[in-house]
Protein backbone atom coordinates (compact mmCIF):
# COMPACT_ATOMS: atom_id res chain seq x y z
CA UNK A 1 0.00 0.00 0.00
CA UNK A 2 2.72 2.43 1.03
CA UNK A 3 4.71 1.38 -2.02
CA UNK A 4 1.70 2.09 -4.23
CA UNK A 5 1.27 5.50 -2.61
CA UNK A 6 4.93 6.35 -3.24
CA UNK A 7 4.58 5.23 -6.85
CA UNK A 8 1.47 7.39 -7.31
CA UNK A 9 3.21 10.36 -5.72
CA UNK A 10 6.14 10.07 -8.15
CA UNK A 11 3.76 9.89 -11.13
CA UNK A 12 1.88 12.81 -9.59
CA UNK A 13 5.09 14.84 -9.38
CA UNK A 14 5.81 14.12 -13.04
CA UNK A 15 2.36 15.38 -14.04
CA UNK A 16 2.75 18.27 -11.62
CA UNK A 17 6.01 19.36 -13.26
CA UNK A 18 4.26 19.65 -16.64
CA UNK A 19 1.19 21.31 -15.11
CA UNK A 20 3.46 23.72 -13.25
CA UNK A 21 5.21 24.93 -16.42
CA UNK A 22 1.84 25.56 -18.06
CA UNK A 23 0.10 27.00 -14.99
CA UNK A 24 2.97 29.37 -14.08
CA UNK A 25 2.88 30.77 -17.63
CA UNK A 26 -0.91 31.08 -17.51
CA UNK A 27 -0.79 32.91 -14.19
CA UNK A 28 1.95 35.23 -15.43
CA UNK A 29 -0.03 36.14 -18.56
CA UNK A 30 -3.23 36.57 -16.54
CA UNK A 31 -1.45 38.93 -14.16
CA UNK A 32 0.18 41.04 -16.86
CA UNK A 33 -2.32 40.91 -19.75
CA UNK A 34 -5.39 40.70 -17.50
CA UNK A 35 -7.50 38.09 -19.24
CA UNK A 36 -7.83 34.31 -19.05
CA UNK A 37 -6.08 33.04 -22.17
CA UNK A 38 -8.05 29.99 -23.25
CA UNK A 39 -5.49 29.37 -26.04
CA UNK A 40 -2.69 29.05 -23.47
CA UNK A 41 -2.65 25.21 -23.37
CA UNK A 42 -2.27 25.22 -27.16
CA UNK A 43 1.23 26.67 -26.79
CA UNK A 44 2.08 23.17 -25.50
CA UNK A 45 0.78 21.64 -28.71
CA UNK A 46 2.75 24.22 -30.72
CA UNK A 47 6.06 23.26 -29.05
CA UNK A 48 5.38 19.54 -29.33
CA UNK A 49 4.45 19.58 -33.03
CA UNK A 50 7.23 21.98 -34.00
CA UNK A 51 9.67 19.50 -32.44
CA UNK A 52 7.84 16.61 -34.11
CA UNK A 53 8.33 18.26 -37.50
CA UNK A 54 12.13 18.37 -37.10
CA UNK A 55 12.44 15.08 -35.21
CA UNK A 56 10.14 12.77 -37.18
CA UNK A 57 9.27 14.51 -40.46
CA UNK A 58 12.86 15.64 -41.13
CA UNK A 59 14.43 12.84 -39.08
CA UNK A 60 16.85 14.93 -37.00
CA UNK A 61 18.02 13.88 -33.54
CA UNK A 62 15.63 14.62 -30.71
CA UNK A 63 17.74 17.20 -28.86
CA UNK A 64 18.47 19.23 -32.01
CA UNK A 65 14.81 18.98 -32.94
CA UNK A 66 13.72 20.10 -29.46
CA UNK A 67 15.97 23.17 -29.59
CA UNK A 68 14.73 24.12 -33.06
CA UNK A 69 11.17 23.25 -32.05
CA UNK A 70 11.32 25.63 -29.10
CA UNK A 71 12.71 28.37 -31.35
CA UNK A 72 9.99 27.79 -33.96
CA UNK A 73 7.24 27.70 -31.32
CA UNK A 74 8.60 30.93 -29.85
CA UNK A 75 8.44 32.73 -33.19
CA UNK A 76 4.97 31.41 -34.06
CA UNK A 77 3.49 31.60 -30.58
CA UNK A 78 4.74 35.10 -29.78
CA UNK A 79 3.62 36.32 -33.21
CA UNK A 80 0.13 34.90 -32.66
CA UNK A 81 -0.15 36.23 -29.10
CA UNK A 82 1.19 39.66 -30.07
CA UNK A 83 -1.14 39.96 -33.08
CA UNK A 84 -4.25 38.57 -31.42
CA UNK A 85 -3.94 39.83 -27.85
CA UNK A 86 -1.84 43.01 -28.06
CA UNK A 87 -2.36 44.51 -31.50
CA UNK A 88 -6.06 44.00 -32.20
CA UNK A 89 -8.19 46.99 -31.26
CA UNK A 90 -10.09 45.17 -28.52
CA UNK A 91 -11.18 46.50 -25.18
CA UNK A 92 -11.92 44.51 -22.09
CA UNK A 93 -11.39 40.98 -20.91
CA UNK A 94 -14.62 39.58 -22.39
CA UNK A 95 -13.54 40.44 -25.93
CA UNK A 96 -10.06 39.03 -25.28
CA UNK A 97 -11.62 35.84 -23.87
CA UNK A 98 -13.64 35.32 -27.05
CA UNK A 99 -10.62 36.17 -29.23
CA UNK A 100 -8.53 33.61 -27.33
CA UNK A 101 -11.21 30.96 -27.94
CA UNK A 102 -10.97 31.80 -31.65
CA UNK A 103 -7.17 31.55 -31.57
CA UNK A 104 -7.42 28.14 -29.89
CA UNK A 105 -9.83 26.84 -32.55
CA UNK A 106 -7.53 28.05 -35.34
CA UNK A 107 -4.28 26.69 -33.83
CA UNK A 108 -5.66 23.24 -33.05
CA UNK A 109 -7.28 22.73 -36.40
CA UNK A 110 -4.38 24.06 -38.44
CA UNK A 111 -2.29 21.43 -36.60
CA UNK A 112 -4.97 18.86 -37.43
CA UNK A 113 -4.83 19.81 -41.12
CA UNK A 114 -1.03 19.53 -41.24
CA UNK A 115 -0.35 16.55 -38.98
CA UNK A 116 -3.65 14.62 -38.93
CA UNK A 117 -5.61 13.35 -35.94
CA UNK A 118 -3.67 10.12 -35.33
CA UNK A 119 -1.64 10.21 -32.10
CA UNK A 120 2.06 10.56 -32.89
CA UNK A 121 5.28 9.96 -30.99
CA UNK A 122 8.79 11.35 -31.06
CA UNK A 123 11.52 9.17 -32.56
CA UNK A 124 13.31 8.36 -29.31
CA UNK A 125 14.52 4.92 -28.20
CA UNK A 126 12.47 3.01 -25.63
CA UNK A 127 13.99 3.11 -22.17
CA UNK A 128 14.15 0.67 -19.33
CA UNK A 129 13.25 2.37 -16.04
CA UNK A 130 15.78 2.54 -13.23
CA UNK A 131 14.51 1.10 -9.97
CA UNK A 132 15.19 2.56 -6.53
CA UNK A 133 13.01 0.71 -4.02
CA UNK A 134 9.40 1.61 -4.87
CA UNK A 135 10.50 4.39 -7.25
CA UNK A 136 10.78 3.53 -10.95
CA UNK A 137 11.85 6.28 -13.34
CA UNK A 138 13.09 6.30 -16.93
CA UNK A 139 15.85 8.68 -18.04
CA UNK A 140 13.22 10.72 -19.92
CA UNK A 141 11.15 11.08 -16.77
CA UNK A 142 14.17 12.21 -14.76
CA UNK A 143 15.00 14.68 -17.55
CA UNK A 144 11.40 15.96 -17.37
CA UNK A 145 11.66 16.65 -13.65
CA UNK A 146 15.08 18.31 -14.01
CA UNK A 147 14.15 20.50 -16.98
CA UNK A 148 10.90 21.61 -15.35
CA UNK A 149 12.70 22.35 -12.08
CA UNK A 150 15.43 24.37 -13.78
CA UNK A 151 12.92 26.39 -15.81
CA UNK A 152 10.79 27.18 -12.76
CA UNK A 153 13.92 28.29 -10.88
CA UNK A 154 14.81 30.40 -13.92
CA UNK A 155 11.42 32.11 -13.80
CA UNK A 156 11.92 32.74 -10.10
CA UNK A 157 15.28 34.44 -10.71
CA UNK A 158 13.88 36.36 -13.67
CA UNK A 159 10.98 37.69 -11.61
CA UNK A 160 13.02 38.57 -8.53
CA UNK A 161 16.50 39.49 -9.77
CA UNK A 162 16.12 41.19 -13.15
CA UNK A 163 14.81 44.53 -14.37
CA UNK A 164 12.32 42.75 -16.66
CA UNK A 165 11.04 40.75 -13.69
CA UNK A 166 10.51 43.91 -11.66
CA UNK A 167 8.64 45.50 -14.55
CA UNK A 168 6.41 42.44 -15.02
CA UNK A 169 5.56 42.31 -11.33
CA UNK A 170 4.84 46.02 -11.35
CA UNK A 171 2.59 45.63 -14.41
CA UNK A 172 0.65 42.90 -12.66
CA UNK A 173 0.18 45.19 -9.65
CA UNK A 174 -0.67 48.44 -11.38
CA UNK A 175 -0.38 48.75 -15.17
CA UNK A 176 -1.39 52.43 -15.24
CA UNK A 177 1.22 53.51 -12.73
CA UNK A 178 3.78 51.43 -14.61
CA UNK A 179 3.01 53.20 -17.87
CA UNK A 180 3.15 56.71 -16.46
CA UNK A 181 6.48 55.98 -14.82
CA UNK A 182 8.00 55.50 -18.25
CA UNK A 183 8.03 51.73 -18.63
CA UNK A 184 7.79 50.51 -22.22
CA UNK A 185 4.66 48.46 -21.54
CA UNK A 186 4.39 47.06 -25.08
CA UNK A 187 7.90 45.66 -25.03
CA UNK A 188 7.42 44.19 -21.57
CA UNK A 189 4.26 42.43 -22.77
CA UNK A 190 6.16 41.03 -25.73
CA UNK A 191 8.84 39.69 -23.37
CA UNK A 192 6.09 38.24 -21.18
CA UNK A 193 4.57 36.35 -24.14
CA UNK A 194 8.03 34.99 -24.99
CA UNK A 195 8.46 33.61 -21.44
CA UNK A 196 4.94 32.20 -21.44
CA UNK A 197 5.30 30.52 -24.85
CA UNK A 198 8.73 29.14 -23.88
CA UNK A 199 7.33 27.53 -20.70
CA UNK A 200 4.34 26.15 -22.61
CA UNK A 201 6.39 24.81 -25.51
CA UNK A 202 8.83 23.02 -23.20
CA UNK A 203 5.90 21.55 -21.25
CA UNK A 204 4.43 20.30 -24.53
CA UNK A 205 7.70 18.71 -25.65
CA UNK A 206 8.14 17.00 -22.26
CA UNK A 207 4.53 15.82 -22.44
CA UNK A 208 5.18 14.36 -25.90
CA UNK A 209 8.35 12.70 -24.65
CA UNK A 210 6.44 10.84 -21.94
CA UNK A 211 3.07 10.30 -23.67
CA UNK A 212 1.78 10.99 -27.20
CA UNK A 213 1.16 14.03 -29.40
CA UNK A 214 -2.31 15.01 -30.62
CA UNK A 215 -3.63 18.30 -31.97
CA UNK A 216 -5.93 18.40 -28.92
CA UNK A 217 -3.17 17.58 -26.41
CA UNK A 218 -3.16 21.09 -24.95
CA UNK A 219 -6.91 21.62 -25.06
CA UNK A 220 -7.47 18.31 -23.24
CA UNK A 221 -5.41 19.65 -20.32
CA UNK A 222 -7.31 22.93 -20.07
CA UNK A 223 -9.22 21.91 -16.91
CA UNK A 224 -6.20 20.74 -14.86
CA UNK A 225 -4.07 23.71 -16.00
CA UNK A 226 -6.68 26.29 -15.05
CA UNK A 227 -7.49 24.34 -11.88
CA UNK A 228 -3.81 24.48 -10.85
CA UNK A 229 -3.59 28.22 -11.58
CA UNK A 230 -6.85 28.98 -9.74
CA UNK A 231 -5.90 26.75 -6.80
CA UNK A 232 -2.73 28.78 -6.45
CA UNK A 233 -4.54 32.10 -6.87
CA UNK A 234 -4.60 33.08 -10.56
CA UNK A 235 -2.17 35.90 -11.30
CA UNK A 236 0.42 34.57 -8.87
CA UNK A 237 3.16 32.45 -10.52
CA UNK A 238 4.38 31.04 -7.19
CA UNK A 239 0.84 30.07 -6.26
CA UNK A 240 0.52 28.32 -9.61
CA UNK A 241 3.59 26.22 -8.81
CA UNK A 242 2.17 25.20 -5.44
CA UNK A 243 -1.25 24.62 -7.02
CA UNK A 244 0.23 22.40 -9.73
CA UNK A 245 2.14 20.22 -7.25
CA UNK A 246 -0.90 19.89 -4.98
CA UNK A 247 -3.23 19.10 -7.86
CA UNK A 248 -0.83 16.73 -9.65
CA UNK A 249 -0.29 14.56 -6.58
CA UNK A 250 -3.93 14.81 -5.45
CA UNK A 251 -5.18 13.67 -8.88
CA UNK A 252 -2.95 10.58 -8.77
CA UNK A 253 -3.99 9.77 -5.22
CA UNK A 254 -7.63 10.20 -6.20
CA UNK A 255 -7.27 7.14 -8.47
CA UNK A 256 -7.12 5.05 -5.29
CA UNK A 257 -10.80 5.75 -4.65
CA UNK A 258 -12.16 7.13 -7.95
CA UNK A 259 -11.74 5.37 -11.34
CA UNK A 260 -8.89 6.97 -13.28
CA UNK A 261 -11.11 8.03 -16.22
CA UNK A 262 -12.68 10.60 -13.91
CA UNK A 263 -9.42 12.48 -13.24
CA UNK A 264 -10.52 15.53 -15.27
CA UNK A 265 -13.75 15.60 -13.32
CA UNK A 266 -11.80 15.55 -10.06
CA UNK A 267 -9.77 18.50 -11.36
CA UNK A 268 -12.98 20.30 -12.25
CA UNK A 269 -14.41 19.56 -8.80
CA UNK A 270 -11.26 20.95 -7.16
CA UNK A 271 -11.54 24.12 -9.29
CA UNK A 272 -15.25 24.63 -8.53
CA UNK A 273 -14.82 24.01 -4.80
CA UNK A 274 -11.84 26.35 -4.65
CA UNK A 275 -13.82 29.11 -6.37
CA UNK A 276 -16.74 28.54 -4.02
CA UNK A 277 -14.77 28.50 -0.78
CA UNK A 278 -11.62 30.49 -1.45
CA UNK A 279 -11.65 32.25 -4.85
CA UNK A 280 -8.27 33.88 -4.17
CA UNK A 281 -6.68 30.47 -4.15
CA UNK A 282 -5.18 28.38 -1.39
CA UNK A 283 -1.90 30.20 -1.57
CA UNK A 284 -2.89 33.84 -1.50
CA UNK A 285 -2.86 35.61 -4.85
CA UNK A 286 -4.78 38.72 -5.65
CA UNK B 1 -34.64 19.03 -52.17
CA UNK B 2 -37.77 19.72 -50.12
CA UNK B 3 -36.49 17.23 -47.56
CA UNK B 4 -33.18 19.05 -47.43
CA UNK B 5 -34.78 22.46 -46.89
CA UNK B 6 -37.02 20.95 -44.23
CA UNK B 7 -33.97 19.46 -42.49
CA UNK B 8 -32.18 22.83 -42.57
CA UNK B 9 -35.26 24.57 -41.20
CA UNK B 10 -35.58 22.03 -38.38
CA UNK B 11 -31.89 22.33 -37.48
CA UNK B 12 -32.22 26.13 -37.48
CA UNK B 13 -35.26 26.06 -35.22
CA UNK B 14 -33.50 23.73 -32.74
CA UNK B 15 -30.44 25.99 -32.74
CA UNK B 16 -32.60 29.12 -32.30
CA UNK B 17 -33.63 27.84 -28.86
CA UNK B 18 -29.98 27.37 -27.92
CA UNK B 19 -28.93 30.81 -29.18
CA UNK B 20 -31.90 32.56 -27.55
CA UNK B 21 -30.88 31.00 -24.24
CA UNK B 22 -27.30 32.20 -24.65
CA UNK B 23 -28.56 35.62 -25.67
CA UNK B 24 -30.60 35.94 -22.46
CA UNK B 25 -27.46 35.05 -20.52
CA UNK B 26 -24.84 37.11 -22.32
CA UNK B 27 -26.76 39.64 -24.43
CA UNK B 28 -29.22 40.58 -21.70
CA UNK B 29 -27.31 39.88 -18.49
CA UNK B 30 -23.64 39.86 -19.50
CA UNK B 31 -22.88 36.31 -18.37
CA UNK B 32 -19.94 34.92 -20.34
CA UNK B 33 -21.22 31.35 -20.65
CA UNK B 34 -18.64 29.24 -22.49
CA UNK B 35 -20.40 25.99 -21.58
CA UNK B 36 -23.87 26.28 -23.12
CA UNK B 37 -23.40 22.84 -24.73
CA UNK B 38 -23.43 21.24 -21.25
CA UNK B 39 -27.10 22.09 -20.71
CA UNK B 40 -27.92 21.08 -24.28
CA UNK B 41 -26.25 17.71 -23.59
CA UNK B 42 -28.06 17.29 -20.27
CA UNK B 43 -31.41 17.86 -21.99
CA UNK B 44 -30.59 15.54 -24.89
CA UNK B 45 -29.25 12.65 -22.80
CA UNK B 46 -31.86 12.83 -20.02
CA UNK B 47 -34.70 12.80 -22.50
CA UNK B 48 -33.10 10.13 -24.69
CA UNK B 49 -32.35 7.77 -21.79
CA UNK B 50 -35.76 8.21 -20.18
CA UNK B 51 -37.83 7.82 -23.37
CA UNK B 52 -35.85 4.75 -24.42
CA UNK B 53 -36.65 3.34 -20.96
CA UNK B 54 -40.35 3.92 -21.69
CA UNK B 55 -41.06 7.26 -20.01
CA UNK B 56 -43.40 9.51 -22.07
CA UNK B 57 -41.73 12.41 -23.92
CA UNK B 58 -43.08 15.35 -21.94
CA UNK B 59 -42.05 14.16 -18.45
CA UNK B 60 -38.68 13.13 -19.94
CA UNK B 61 -38.15 16.61 -21.38
CA UNK B 62 -39.22 18.16 -18.07
CA UNK B 63 -36.71 15.99 -16.21
CA UNK B 64 -34.00 17.26 -18.57
CA UNK B 65 -34.96 20.86 -17.86
CA UNK B 66 -34.99 20.20 -14.12
CA UNK B 67 -31.54 18.66 -14.20
CA UNK B 68 -30.16 21.49 -16.37
CA UNK B 69 -31.54 24.17 -14.04
CA UNK B 70 -30.12 22.35 -11.03
CA UNK B 71 -26.72 22.14 -12.73
CA UNK B 72 -26.86 25.83 -13.65
CA UNK B 73 -27.59 26.72 -10.03
CA UNK B 74 -24.61 24.68 -8.79
CA UNK B 75 -22.22 26.12 -11.38
CA UNK B 76 -23.64 29.61 -10.92
CA UNK B 77 -23.46 29.65 -7.14
CA UNK B 78 -19.74 28.94 -7.14
CA UNK B 79 -18.71 31.64 -9.63
CA UNK B 80 -21.44 34.16 -10.45
CA UNK B 81 -20.17 36.41 -7.66
CA UNK B 82 -16.69 36.47 -9.20
CA UNK B 83 -15.37 38.12 -12.37
CA UNK B 84 -16.27 37.12 -15.94
CA UNK B 85 -13.03 35.21 -16.43
CA UNK B 86 -13.79 32.76 -13.64
CA UNK B 87 -17.33 32.18 -14.85
CA UNK B 88 -16.16 31.65 -18.45
CA UNK B 89 -13.51 29.12 -17.42
CA UNK B 90 -15.76 27.28 -15.01
CA UNK B 91 -18.60 26.94 -17.54
CA UNK B 92 -16.14 25.78 -20.22
CA UNK B 93 -14.69 23.26 -17.75
CA UNK B 94 -18.19 22.14 -16.81
CA UNK B 95 -19.12 21.44 -20.42
CA UNK B 96 -15.98 19.36 -20.96
CA UNK B 97 -16.64 17.54 -17.67
CA UNK B 98 -20.17 16.67 -18.77
CA UNK B 99 -18.86 15.38 -22.11
CA UNK B 100 -16.21 13.25 -20.39
CA UNK B 101 -18.86 11.89 -18.04
CA UNK B 102 -21.04 10.90 -21.01
CA UNK B 103 -18.00 9.24 -22.59
CA UNK B 104 -16.81 7.35 -19.51
CA UNK B 105 -19.86 6.49 -17.40
CA UNK B 106 -20.71 3.46 -19.53
CA UNK B 107 -23.14 2.09 -16.96
CA UNK B 108 -25.41 5.12 -17.25
CA UNK B 109 -24.82 6.65 -20.67
CA UNK B 110 -23.56 3.70 -22.71
CA UNK B 111 -20.22 5.47 -23.22
CA UNK B 112 -18.98 6.30 -26.73
CA UNK B 113 -21.70 4.14 -28.33
CA UNK B 114 -24.38 6.48 -27.03
CA UNK B 115 -28.12 5.92 -27.04
CA UNK B 116 -29.97 5.04 -30.23
CA UNK B 117 -33.60 4.41 -31.06
CA UNK B 118 -34.82 7.61 -29.40
CA UNK B 119 -38.51 7.83 -30.41
CA UNK B 120 -39.68 10.77 -32.50
CA UNK B 121 -42.92 12.16 -31.08
CA UNK B 122 -45.93 12.83 -33.34
CA UNK B 123 -44.80 10.02 -35.66
CA UNK B 124 -47.97 8.10 -34.86
CA UNK B 125 -50.26 10.92 -35.87
CA UNK B 126 -48.53 11.97 -39.05
CA UNK B 127 -47.69 8.80 -40.93
CA UNK B 128 -45.85 9.75 -44.12
CA UNK B 129 -45.24 13.34 -42.98
CA UNK B 130 -43.12 12.74 -39.88
CA UNK B 131 -40.46 15.25 -40.86
CA UNK B 132 -43.02 17.98 -41.52
CA UNK B 133 -44.89 17.30 -38.28
CA UNK B 134 -41.66 17.38 -36.30
CA UNK B 135 -40.63 20.62 -37.95
CA UNK B 136 -43.98 22.12 -36.95
CA UNK B 137 -43.38 21.07 -33.35
CA UNK B 138 -39.85 22.51 -33.26
CA UNK B 139 -40.91 25.71 -35.01
CA UNK B 140 -43.70 26.15 -32.48
CA UNK B 141 -41.22 25.70 -29.63
CA UNK B 142 -38.83 28.20 -31.20
CA UNK B 143 -41.64 30.70 -31.72
CA UNK B 144 -42.83 30.32 -28.13
CA UNK B 145 -39.27 30.75 -26.85
CA UNK B 146 -38.81 33.84 -29.03
CA UNK B 147 -42.01 35.44 -27.73
CA UNK B 148 -41.10 34.63 -24.13
CA UNK B 149 -37.57 36.04 -24.54
CA UNK B 150 -38.93 39.15 -26.21
CA UNK B 151 -41.42 39.66 -23.35
CA UNK B 152 -38.62 39.04 -20.86
CA UNK B 153 -36.38 41.61 -22.55
CA UNK B 154 -39.10 44.27 -22.46
CA UNK B 155 -40.30 43.50 -18.92
CA UNK B 156 -39.09 45.14 -15.69
CA UNK B 157 -37.13 41.92 -15.07
CA UNK B 158 -35.33 42.43 -18.39
CA UNK B 159 -34.53 46.00 -17.42
CA UNK B 160 -33.02 44.82 -14.15
CA UNK B 161 -30.96 42.20 -15.99
CA UNK B 162 -29.58 44.91 -18.30
CA UNK B 163 -28.78 47.03 -15.27
CA UNK B 164 -26.86 44.09 -13.78
CA UNK B 165 -25.03 43.70 -17.08
CA UNK B 166 -24.11 47.37 -17.49
CA UNK B 167 -23.06 48.14 -13.95
CA UNK B 168 -23.44 45.47 -11.30
CA UNK B 169 -21.93 47.72 -8.60
CA UNK B 170 -24.59 50.40 -9.16
CA UNK B 171 -27.35 47.79 -9.27
CA UNK B 172 -26.07 46.34 -6.02
CA UNK B 173 -25.94 49.77 -4.42
CA UNK B 174 -29.61 50.27 -5.36
CA UNK B 175 -30.52 47.12 -3.45
CA UNK B 176 -30.69 44.67 -6.36
CA UNK B 177 -29.81 41.10 -5.43
CA UNK B 178 -27.34 40.74 -8.30
CA UNK B 179 -26.57 37.07 -7.65
CA UNK B 180 -30.26 36.09 -7.68
CA UNK B 181 -30.88 37.89 -10.97
CA UNK B 182 -27.80 36.32 -12.56
CA UNK B 183 -28.89 32.87 -11.39
CA UNK B 184 -32.35 33.51 -12.85
CA UNK B 185 -30.95 34.48 -16.25
CA UNK B 186 -28.48 31.58 -16.19
CA UNK B 187 -31.24 29.12 -15.28
CA UNK B 188 -33.57 30.43 -18.00
CA UNK B 189 -30.82 30.09 -20.59
CA UNK B 190 -30.10 26.56 -19.34
CA UNK B 191 -33.83 25.74 -19.67
CA UNK B 192 -33.88 26.79 -23.32
CA UNK B 193 -30.60 24.93 -24.00
CA UNK B 194 -31.98 21.78 -22.37
CA UNK B 195 -35.18 21.95 -24.46
CA UNK B 196 -33.07 22.52 -27.56
CA UNK B 197 -31.04 19.39 -26.73
CA UNK B 198 -34.22 17.36 -26.14
CA UNK B 199 -35.66 18.43 -29.49
CA UNK B 200 -32.33 17.59 -31.16
CA UNK B 201 -32.15 14.09 -29.61
CA UNK B 202 -35.69 13.25 -30.72
CA UNK B 203 -35.00 14.65 -34.19
CA UNK B 204 -31.81 12.71 -35.00
CA UNK B 205 -33.09 9.77 -32.82
CA UNK B 206 -29.66 8.97 -31.34
CA UNK B 207 -27.16 10.69 -29.04
CA UNK B 208 -23.38 10.17 -28.78
CA UNK B 209 -20.88 12.22 -26.71
CA UNK B 210 -19.26 13.55 -29.91
CA UNK B 211 -22.35 15.65 -30.63
CA UNK B 212 -21.64 17.69 -27.52
CA UNK B 213 -18.20 19.23 -28.06
CA UNK B 214 -17.45 22.92 -27.22
CA UNK B 215 -17.93 23.57 -30.94
CA UNK B 216 -21.70 23.67 -30.29
CA UNK B 217 -21.24 26.42 -27.72
CA UNK B 218 -19.18 28.55 -30.05
CA UNK B 219 -21.54 28.05 -33.02
CA UNK B 220 -24.14 29.58 -30.74
CA UNK B 221 -21.75 32.40 -29.76
CA UNK B 222 -21.09 33.16 -33.40
CA UNK B 223 -24.79 33.19 -34.27
CA UNK B 224 -25.44 35.52 -31.33
CA UNK B 225 -22.59 37.88 -32.26
CA UNK B 226 -23.73 38.01 -35.91
CA UNK B 227 -27.22 38.97 -34.76
CA UNK B 228 -25.85 41.45 -32.19
CA UNK B 229 -26.02 40.34 -28.54
CA UNK B 230 -29.13 41.54 -26.72
CA UNK B 231 -31.35 41.49 -29.80
CA UNK B 232 -33.75 38.52 -29.87
CA UNK B 233 -34.63 39.06 -33.55
CA UNK B 234 -30.90 39.23 -34.23
CA UNK B 235 -30.39 35.89 -32.48
CA UNK B 236 -32.99 34.29 -34.76
CA UNK B 237 -31.60 35.87 -37.92
CA UNK B 238 -28.00 35.10 -36.95
CA UNK B 239 -28.83 31.44 -36.34
CA UNK B 240 -30.65 31.01 -39.65
CA UNK B 241 -27.80 32.73 -41.52
CA UNK B 242 -25.08 30.69 -39.81
CA UNK B 243 -26.85 27.35 -40.35
CA UNK B 244 -27.34 28.23 -44.03
CA UNK B 245 -23.65 29.12 -44.49
CA UNK B 246 -22.19 26.23 -42.48
CA UNK B 247 -24.49 23.63 -43.99
CA UNK B 248 -23.69 24.87 -47.50
CA UNK B 249 -20.05 23.86 -46.87
CA UNK B 250 -21.31 20.31 -47.30
CA UNK B 251 -21.39 21.08 -51.00
CA UNK B 252 -17.74 22.14 -50.96
CA UNK B 253 -16.83 18.51 -51.65
CA UNK B 254 -18.72 18.62 -54.93
CA UNK B 255 -16.74 21.69 -55.99
CA UNK B 256 -13.35 20.55 -54.63
CA UNK B 257 -13.35 16.75 -54.96
CA UNK B 258 -9.95 16.42 -53.23
CA UNK B 259 -11.36 17.38 -49.83
CA UNK B 260 -12.04 14.60 -47.37
CA UNK B 261 -14.26 14.72 -44.30
CA UNK B 262 -11.41 15.53 -41.89
CA UNK B 263 -10.15 18.45 -43.95
CA UNK B 264 -13.65 19.78 -44.30
CA UNK B 265 -14.38 19.50 -40.58
CA UNK B 266 -11.07 21.16 -39.68
CA UNK B 267 -11.74 23.91 -42.23
CA UNK B 268 -15.11 24.61 -40.64
CA UNK B 269 -13.54 24.87 -37.20
CA UNK B 270 -10.86 27.25 -38.49
CA UNK B 271 -13.64 29.31 -40.05
CA UNK B 272 -15.44 29.41 -36.69
CA UNK B 273 -12.25 30.53 -34.94
CA UNK B 274 -11.47 33.25 -37.46
CA UNK B 275 -15.11 34.27 -37.56
CA UNK B 276 -15.21 34.70 -33.77
CA UNK B 277 -12.03 36.81 -33.82
CA UNK B 278 -13.03 39.02 -36.75
CA UNK B 279 -16.62 39.56 -35.61
CA UNK B 280 -15.47 40.38 -32.09
CA UNK B 281 -12.81 42.82 -33.19
CA UNK B 282 -14.07 44.41 -36.38
CA UNK B 283 -17.80 43.71 -36.15
CA UNK B 284 -17.90 45.91 -33.06
CA UNK B 285 -20.64 43.60 -31.93
CA UNK B 286 -19.52 42.13 -28.69
CA UNK B 287 -20.77 45.04 -26.69
CA UNK B 288 -24.37 44.11 -26.05
CA UNK B 289 -26.90 46.50 -27.52
CA UNK B 290 -27.46 49.48 -25.28
CA UNK B 291 -24.33 48.81 -23.21
CA UNK B 292 -21.89 51.62 -22.71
Amino acid sequence: MLEHLVHLSVTGLLIASLLALAAVGLSLSFGVARFANVAHPDFMMLGAYATFAYNVVLGWSFWVAAALGIATALVLGVAVAWLAFDKLPVTGNVQLLVVSIGVSFVLRHVALLIFGATPAQFAVPLQRPGVWGPVRLTVNQIATLVVAGVLILGVHFLLTRTRLGRILRAMADNPMLCQVSGVDVDRARLAMWAIVVLLGAVAGILFGLNLVLQPNMGWDLIIPIFAAAILGGIGSPYGALAGAVTLGVALEWSTLVIPFQYKEMVAFGVMALCLLIRPRGLFGGR
Amino acid sequence: MIDYVLALATISAVQILLVLGLNCQFGLTGLVNFGQVAFYAIGAYTSALLTVAGVPTIPAAAAGVGLAVLASALVGLSTLRLGEDYFAILTLGFSETVRLFLLNARGVTNGPIGVSGVPRPLARFAAGHEALAYFALVALAALAAFVLCQVLAKSPLGRTLRAVRDDDQAAMALGTDVLAFRLTAFGWGATLASLSGTLWAHYVTYVVPDQFTPEVTFYAWMAMIIGRPGSMIGAVAGTVGLVAVLESTRFARDVFPGLDAIHLAAGRQIAIGLGLILLTVYGGRLKPRGAR
